[in-house]
């Protein structure tokens, strides 16, 4: 991925909230604190092959990720989704939260100097 | 204005407030109470709900938590009165036919339209509410207008029959 490409894209936040900046760097915030539990969440799962669990958290971090324009991770949470649903191929589910972590990680340096910026 | 209130269930506090914020941008006589889990808002509901916008996923955090379904159902068993709207990350065809048929009175999919199309099936149903109103007021019209009449012939009836009508 190019240095400078940005994986966010508040479009969609800047819309809904009519460019209210509060409620952005409150929207923002909440998922700065919900998103790495997730993602932590996720890798106990699969350690513990416990993948239905796993397929619900995958799942329930969907909508957030969308919510914060970060939308080259849809397929990757789709296929988490699609495999762990079946219990089927745990190597490639840990390479997807890996892919997932490393986007989200970058995300979270671009979410965090966003909320600098409005605050 | 009459209050109308308003449950949101979701386990989502993100979700769950982007929820809260915009229906009270839009709504502003809504009385809305959040809750994170089904539990709490079977609790609660002798505050008489009349719409409830539930998730269908309640146990993404506390794996013990009882699905949205099963407080789908319940609501409908026991408040037979209350609307309530199902929500799910979920854009599956049987997902959405098991809520409707468990007494949804919509289904949304969670994702950027969510919130609008929230709003649009609370206008619907507020047009539904409409409809089933006038249609009480009807059924109530036609009744009375039935006594009526069959009031009139009998009176009519007694009347002959005691010789007071030739």
């Amino acid at each position: 991925m190019n240095a400078h490409e940005q994986i966010v894209n508040i479009s969609f936040l800047e819309q809904f909230t009519n460019g209210d900046r509060t409620k952005m760097v409150k929207y923002i915030n909440m998922f700065l604190q919900s998103a790495p539990g997730s993602i932590h969440t996720m890798k106990e799962q699969l350690a513990a092959g416990h993948f239905l669990d796993l397929r619900t958290t995958a799942h329930s971090l969907k909508p957030q990720l969308t919510y914060m324009g970060i939308n080259g991770l849809k397929e990757t949470i789709l296929r988490i989704e699609e495999y762990a649903g079946q219990s089927i191929k745990p190597e490639e589910i840990a390479r997807l939260i890996g892919e997932v972590e490393n986007t989200c990680l970058a995300a979270f340096d671009e979410l965090k100097s966003l909320v600098e910026k409005m605050s | 204005m009459h209050k109308e209130i308003v449950f949101i269930v979701d386990d989502e506090p993100m979700h769950a407030q982007m929820m809260e914020d915009h229906l009270r941008s839009k709504y502003p006589h809504f009385e809305i109470h959040s809750y994170k889990t089904g539990e709490e808002c079977v609790d609660n509901m002798d505050k008489n709900p009349g719409i409830v916008i539930l998730d269908y996923h309640l146990d993404s955090i506390d794996k013990t938590a009882r699905n949205g379904i099963e407080i789908l159902n319940y609501i409908t068993k026991q408040y037979p009165d209350t609307y309530t709207i199902m929500i799910s990350g979920q854009d599956n065809i049987d997902v959405a036919v098991e809520c409707m048929r468990s007494g949804a009175y919509d289904y949304v999919v969670k994702n950027e339209t969510s919130f609008v199309r929230t709003e649009a099936a609370i206008e619907r149903l507020f047009q539904h509410r409409v409809v089933l109103h006038s249609n009480k007021q009807y059924k109530l019209v036609n009744r009375v207008l039935t006594i009526g009449m069959i009031a009139i012939v009998l009176f009519s009836l007694f009347m002959y029959f005691t010789g007071r009508i030739h």
